[in-house]
């Protein structure tokens, strides 16, 4: 994969100075290791994602920690992803209420 | 008094580089002056960790996904728990016609108004513009003043 670091730290909105929502950084980590490696489920050791991605060393190494925190106990990304689409439900069922 | 919403929980919750920013926030402003809404509790169990728990149901993984809702619950039960009132609803009927959108969030902006108290977000998105049509003040506690 070839990437520009900035392009990738900008594309997938990474903000490591201001802080970041859990929720969104959390799924979009997990879409770029989908990415990366063409698989969803089977975990990939956090190094070897972070290493494979061309980027700045802190981005590397704010993946592998969030990455490796979900490959250890990935029920809590599937969590967040059905609170999020919950959410968006939600705002498709908008009506007015009496 | 502050009302924290589920983006902010799942800062503390879940690995985020923001969570000691949380932390202190937390405890300079006083843990006992901070609350969960019964709202938020709903999301996090009823739209977050039961439909992962039901599909696992009588399989070897419900063992795994009952013991991260014992987890997630002694998270929850280390706050005050906020109820929801009747007055909290008609001011959350005004609040979500007013903004159409962002069911819970306008229910989190409801009970922060009927108690003057202020909503707790990284969501700018979506408060500002609950702000504007309510007034609800937020504060998003996941960045530093000068960034």
């Amino acid at each position: 994969m070839s990437s520009n670091p900035t392009t990738l730290r900008e594309s997938f909105d990474f903000n490591l100075t201001a802080g970041s929502i859990a929720q969104n950084i959390t799924i979009k980590a997990l879409k770029i290791r989908e990415w990366v490696y063409g698989v969803k489920d089977s975990p990939i050791p956090a190094d070897t994602f972070a290493a494979t991605i061309n980027a700045t060393d802190d981005t590397k190494q704010w993946l592998a920690s969030i990455i490796g925190a979900f490959d250890s106990d990935p029920i809590y990304a599937q969590i967040m992803e059905n609170e999020r689409e919950a959410r968006k439900r939600m705002d498709e069922q908008f009506i007015i209420i009496e | 008094m502050y009302i924290l919403d589920n983006n902010i929980l799942n800062i503390l919750f879940y690995p985020s580089p923001a969570r000691q920013l949380v932390v202190g926030k937390i405890a300079e402003k006083g843990k006992h002056n901070v609350w969960l809404s019964v709202i938020t509790v709903y999301e996090k169990i009823f739209n977050g960790i039961i439909p992962v728990l039901s599909k696992s149901l009588n399989k070897p993984e419900e063992v795994t996904h009952f013991g991260t809702m014992v987890v997630l619950m002694e998270k929850i039960s280390e706050f005050q728990i906020l109820p929801f009132t009747e007055t909290d609803y008609s001011e959350f009927k005004k609040i979500y016609n007013a903004v159409g959108k962002a069911a819970l969030d306008c229910r989190l902006a409801a009970s922060a108004k009927t108690r003057n108290w202020t909503v707790v977000t990284h969501d700018s998105k979506d408060f500002s513009r609950i702000k504007a049509k309510s007034g609800v003040e937020y504060e998003d506690w996941s960045v530093t003043p000068f960034s």
